[in-house]
């Protein structure tokens, strides 16, 4: 998970809403008043960041930091068992065509040899 | 979260990981919700296992089902499906969940806050606010008026963080219902 030092919370990070840096800050009690007021703002709409808030809210940081590592770690293994069986399947389908493309041309050949 | 991927949106992460099924893209952009997702599970599913694995699944489903239409706001996407996702595990396992749930489902509010500040007049605002219950009153007040945080809120109520925020969001939304009322607006 990244650690970002308080100054630059809010500098934008390409996502809307609340950044996982800002939501631990939040929960951490880190943030000055008016990032807090800033943050609270966002709470008091309904959507994600007000429903994670209130989930979060009841466990321990430093739990939820750690529960948050196993799953980017575990999500990151997906990832990339995805990516060898994709390059896997890939191999396996350049095999079968160039195959059937042999066979094709032998049955070609064996088809001319017989009319012929 | 690799640093170069940092200020990139979600929108633009999702094109180049399309363009290039090149997974760090996709990897990156997931992990900028992962604690938001974490805390959407555990709140619906109110245990910290559960939570963990519904996270999971909603990953394995965005990894091998990722519709290959466009998404216009990856988060709410992203959002709507952990949620789905969790309700559907209650209706399947019979979980506990709360009120909360079936306010989640509410319809978004309609935008008509235009309207509203042409119109709004302080007596109206007023007399809206004396017709929200107490609670609802009370938070609302305490937030928007008296610019009060959540922890002031509930030191001087007593209510838990999710009863200010629950309040402060349905106080709101009756607000505006009833403005609209007033104003002649259908909601």
């Amino acid at each position: 998970m990244s650690q970002q030092q308080p100054y630059d919370l809010f500098e934008p990070d390409g996502s809307s809403g609340l950044t996982e840096a800002q939501m631990l800050a939040y929960l951490e009690g880190r943030l000055s008043e008016a990032e807090t007021r800033r943050v609270e703002k966002i709470l008091s709409e309904e959507g994600m960041d007000s429903d994670a808030a209130e989930g979060l809210m009841n466990l321990p940081i430093a739990e939820t930091r750690e529960m948050v590592n196993q799953l980017n770690q575990k999500m990151q293994r997906q990832l990339k068992s995805r990516r060898v069986r994709r390059r896997a399947d890939t191999q396996l389908w350049t095999w079968v065509t160039v195959f059937l493309i042999l066979i094709l041309i032998a049955l070609g050949y064996y088809l001319i040899k017989l009319i012929s | 979260m690799p640093a170069q991927h940092a200020n990139t949106s979600d929108e633009a992460l999702l094109a180049a990981y399309r363009l290039t099924g090149q997974s760090d893209y996709l990897g990156t952009l997931l992990q900028r919700y992962t604690l938001l997702m974490l805390g959407v599970c555990l709140k619906y599913l109110k245990d910290k296992e559960a939570a963990r694995d519904a996270v999971q699944q909603v990953f394995l489903k965005v990894i091998t089902h990722l519709p290959a239409g466009e998404i216009q706001n990856f988060k709410g996407w992203l959002y709507v499906l952990a949620r789905n996702h969790c309700l559907q595990l209650l209706r399947d396992k019979k979980h506990y969940a709360g009120d909360e749930v079936l306010d989640s489902l509410m319809a978004p509010e309609a935008g008509h806050t235009l309207a509203l500040e042409k119109e709004l007049t302080l007596q109206q605002l007023e007399a809206a606010l004396q017709e929200l219950a107490e609670p609802q009153q009370t938070c609302i007040r305490a937030f928007y008026l008296n610019q009060k945080s959540y922890q002031e809120i509930m030191e001087e109520t007593g209510y838990s963080f999710a009863q200010v925020k629950s309040y402060i969001q349905n106080g709101k939304r009756n607000l505006r219902l009833s403005l609209l009322q007033k104003l002649n607006i259908r909601p």
